[in-house]
């Protein structure tokens, strides 16, 4: 503990070892290795177990060990020298006088390596620990198109993007955030298309963070957002390159964070959320329909259930006499109101739907066996609720799952509630009402300065071909106004050849 | 105004004008003009619609007279500093007691005909909250809202007349002449009165659009789309329930939606009405409401106009609550109130553009557009 509290290292090897033993407070994984030699020469290699390649480890050593006899007859200051630029071929050193650095490059997994009599240390890039495989995509799943997904490890992430894009305009900033977990943040745009504007608002907003530790993602997302009082998510998360690639490519900027596959985007409009990867891989016509189809189901998620509530407490008169006397002959028995049977019902629902997103996948057949009885036969046969309610819990659960964005599907889970109770006190006009006010609330939203319903409002002509539609690529000729500010083309118009 | 203000397109100026000109119009202008045109109530509207273009396009060119001014600074200018604030005075009741009149109108039309049970001051508040939200948005949320449910609407709109269309009696518009040219006459007075010479609450307005060569050209277009569809809606009531239904019900568009039947099954379609007068009447009273409280802001040089929109909601809860015992009291102030709004629009401001041309005050000639 005689080593100096100065942020410089010591010339003595033997004060620095013990500051670094007393600063870890003799952490099992910290493995010191000293090395003299008969010449005198004394060295220690300190590296964190686990996080090091030992190959690497062993170059060193062996190099070290190998070098002695030329190194010895040097002087100190030129032995390091010596050492890092001629015998310690492994790959990336730094030399690093003060502690801080030093400590953050030690449990990074590089191996330092300390000689006596020098006030310098060697860094020596050593990282090597286990890393998940690049696997398919769980969360974001497409029939055509790529089958990877980001890893947990950020190297690895910039890799699969830049294997998308292979151009040096694509520029990376790095960064750490947290001050105890100093976790490392890219941000990555392309140079010639981004807004310089909302680049450089995601450094300022990124470089206010100050929180002791970022162990996801959702972290980040959480303190740089434009505002926290909403349901709806400003910012876009996603776990496959592709898509990350096609906002980098129209304009956006990535957040990549070290420990987590799901990567970020902004600026993040609302049209977004309902737009898979896999549309741009299909023909534009089936792709376009299948926008259409998830926006239907957007709405039915959001409304069938207080539409039911609405037409069967306030509005029976909507329905055809047939279907209201069959729905009459069903509610007979149900002892609850139809708002009550129907939050009871989606309560179920949520709860078994959470269920199954977090219990042990041994027991999942119990509880799917369980939920379907509970949700489906029995509570009909046992009359507490009615066979048309079973149905409308149902497509809304179906629906909510083909919006592809589970943030989307989230909010509209939240708000879907809000809207059963308005349509239970005040029908038809409770739904408008709610309506107007999620289109107020909606269009008060930004991401990043622009407005999250752009496209729509702004409605914005030029933006419609990739937006509710998807031309073909052929038509496709500019990026989307709201994000791009500059390079808008796209493509060349095509020379016409005549076949 | 100073550069930086919020702005709304063009298009989104349109889209307003349309709403404003349905407003509650679609609702009570067939009965309206019905009332003193009987059959001919159609052929008013068609009279109508070229007054009320003419109309909308004086107001247009007033505000391009005074650019940049809002109605308020347009009779500061006018009348001279004193003169000019009471006449903004009295234009500012006009928009509160028109902005919370809309506001009493759905009201009253829910609690008579879709919850009957309900107090009419809980409907009143429900339709207060998302107008006091709206506004203190600023004229962008009032232009964003607008754009964003006009899908909606139009699809709502579109399907009525759809609907609507097996349900037509064309024998029904006969005698052609229906009440004399006397009739048609005042019966094209509601049709120009109410949705046209109201627009002057988009002199609060013009100086927020953005500068464009569109912005005449949608703006009339917005006009003539709004009045189309309140002439379509006057015919339509005209053709599916007749002229004495028409004249004798106050809600006789609603009470023609329950006149939808395809095949047995598609029927009793009225709340599709509902809905779509409901937007448009609350847009209306958003325009007006906006307005007002944007006056208000502007003649005693408040520097923020979000600080009156608390107020705003309070004063309009209770007075919507006062304005009118009911419905038919509504009604027969019809007369009085449409020869009101003429003395305001073209009344009022004829008379400021007048004097200010006598003054030679006038700050800009009027420019080819």
């Amino acid at each position: 503990m005689n080593a100096s509290v100065d942020k410089r290292l010591d010339r003595k090897l033997m004060s620095n070892l013990s500051f670094i033993r007393a600063s870890f407070g003799n952490s099992q994984d910290l493995v010191i290795k000293e090395m003299n030699n008969d010449n005198g020469l004394q060295a220690a290699l300190v590296y964190m177990d686990g996080l090091t390649d030992s190959t690497v480890i062993h170059h060193v050593i062996l190099d070290y060990f190998m070098s002695e006899e030329q190194t010895a007859s040097r002087k100190s200051g030129n032995r390091l020298l010596y050492l890092k630029n001629a015998v310690l071929a492994v790959g990336e050193t730094v030399t690093i006088s003060e502690w801080d650095p030093l400590f953050y490059q030690l449990l990074s997994g590089w191996a330092v390596l300390l000689l006596a009599d020098s006030p310098d240390a060697i860094c020596v890039a050593a990282e090597g620990w286990k890393d998940r495989n690049v696997s398919e995509p769980t969360s974001q799943v497409v029939v055509r198109g790529p089958m990877e997904a980001f890893t947990e490890n950020i190297a690895t992430n910039r890799a699969l993007i830049r294997r998308k894009i292979k151009d040096p305009q694509l520029w990376t900033e790095g960064m750490e955030i947290g001050k105890i977990t100093k976790t490392s943040v890219s941000i990555m745009y392309l140079r010639n298309v981004a807004d310089e504007k909302i680049v450089e608002e995601v450094r300022k907003r990124l470089g206010e963070i100050n929180i002791d530790g970022i162990l996801e993602s959702g972290y980040i997302e959480e303190l740089i957002q434009d505002t926290a009082l909403t349901p709806f998510a400003t910012i876009y998360n996603t776990e496959r390159p592709d898509t990350i690639a096609a906002g980098l490519l129209e304009g956006r900027v990535a957040i990549l964070v070290d420990g987590t596959p799901f990567v970020l985007l902004v600026p993040a409009l609302f049209i977004q959320f309902f737009q898979s990867a896999e549309d741009y891989y299909q023909r534009a016509d089936i792709s376009t329909l299948l926008r259409i189809l998830r926006f239907i189901a957007f709405m039915i998620t959001l409304l069938a259930p207080s539409l039911y509530i609405a037409i069967t407490t306030f509005h029976q008169e909507m329905l055809p006499t047939s279907l209201l006397i069959n729905l009459a002959a069903q509610r007979e028995g149900v002892p609850f109101p139809a708002f009550i049977e129907a939050l009871a019902m989606e309560l179920t629902f949520e709860i078994l739907r959470e269920a199954g997103v977090r219990m042990p996948k041994t027991v999942g057949q119990a509880v799917s066996i369980v939920g379907t009885l509970v949700i489906g036969q029995a509570a009909v046969d046992a009359g507490i609720v009615s066979a048309a309610m079973v149905i409308i819990v149902s497509i809304t659960a179906i629906s909510s799952f083909v919006i592809p964005a589970t943030s989307m599907s989230i909010s509209v889970r939240m708000i879907r509630f809000v809207l059963m109770g308005l349509a239970a006190s005040f029908g038809l006009f409770g739904i408008l009402l709610g309506y107007i006010l999620l289109v107020l609330h909606l269009n008060s939203l930004q991401s990043f300065g622009i407005p999250y319903m752009q496209s729509f409002s702004p409605f914005i002509w030029s933006n419609q071909k990739d937006t509710l539609f998807r031309l073909p690529w052929t038509k496709m000729r500019t990026r989307a106004v709201a994000t791009a500010e500059k390079n808008l083309v796209r493509q060349r118009p095509r020379n016409k050849q005549k076949i | 105004m100073q550069q930086g203000q919020p702005s709304i397109s063009a298009r989104q100026l349109a889209i307003l004008v349309i709403y404003f000109i349905m407003g509650d119009m679609q609702l009570f202008l067939p009965s309206l003009t019905a009332e003193f045109a009987e059959e001919a109530a159609w052929l008013s509207g068609l009279i109508g619609l070229p007054i009320g273009l003419g109309m909308a396009w004086f107001i247009y060119s007033l505000s391009k007279h005074f650019p940049d001014m809002t109605l308020i600074e347009i009779n500061n200018q006018a009348f001279g500093k004193l003169a000019g604030s009471l006449v903004s005075l009295l234009f500012l009741a006009m928009m509160f007691n028109t902005s919370i009149t809309q506001i009493r109108e759905i009201g009253d039309f829910v609690t008579t005909q879709i919850l009957i049970e309900t107090p009419i001051i809980m409907i009143c508040l429900l339709m207060i909250f998302p107008l006091a939200i709206a506004i203190h948005g600023g004229i962008r949320a009032v232009g964003r809202a607008g754009e964003t449910i006009f899908p909606l609407f139009v699809l709502v709109f579109v399907l009525l007349l759809l609907l609507l269309l097996p349900s037509l009696k064309p024998t029904e518009l006969l005698p052609i002449w229906g009440a004399g040219v006397s009739g048609i006459m005042k019966g094209s007075l509601f049709f120009v009165g109410f949705p046209f010479c109201e627009l002057f609450a988009f002199l609060m307005i013009f100086p927020n659009v953005v500068q464009s060569k569109h912005r005449a050209r949608d703006y009339m277009l917005g006009v003539l789309i709004g009045g189309l569809a309140i002439w379509v809606m006057v015919l339509l009531c005209l053709l599916v329930l007749g002229t004495y239904i028409t004249q004798h019900s106050f809600y006789s568009p609603y009470i023609m939606s329950k006149k939808i039947n395809i095949g047995n099954f598609v029927q009793r379609m009225e709340a599709i009405f509902a809905i779509s007068f409901i937007i448009t009447a609350y847009f209306r009273s958003l325009i007006y409401g906006y307005a007002f409280v944007l006056g208000v802001s502007r003649l005693f040089k408040l520097r923020d106009f979000r600080i009156l929109t608390v107020p705003f909601a309070f004063m309009a809860l209770g007075y919507s609550y006062m304005v009118t015992p009911g419905i038919v009291f509504l009604n027969t102030l019809a007369v009085p109130w449409v020869l009101w709004i003429l003395t305001y629009s073209p009344g009022l401001l004829l008379l400021g553009w007048g004097l200010a041309k006598l003054r030679g005050k006038l700050p800009m000639k009027e420019t080819a557009d």
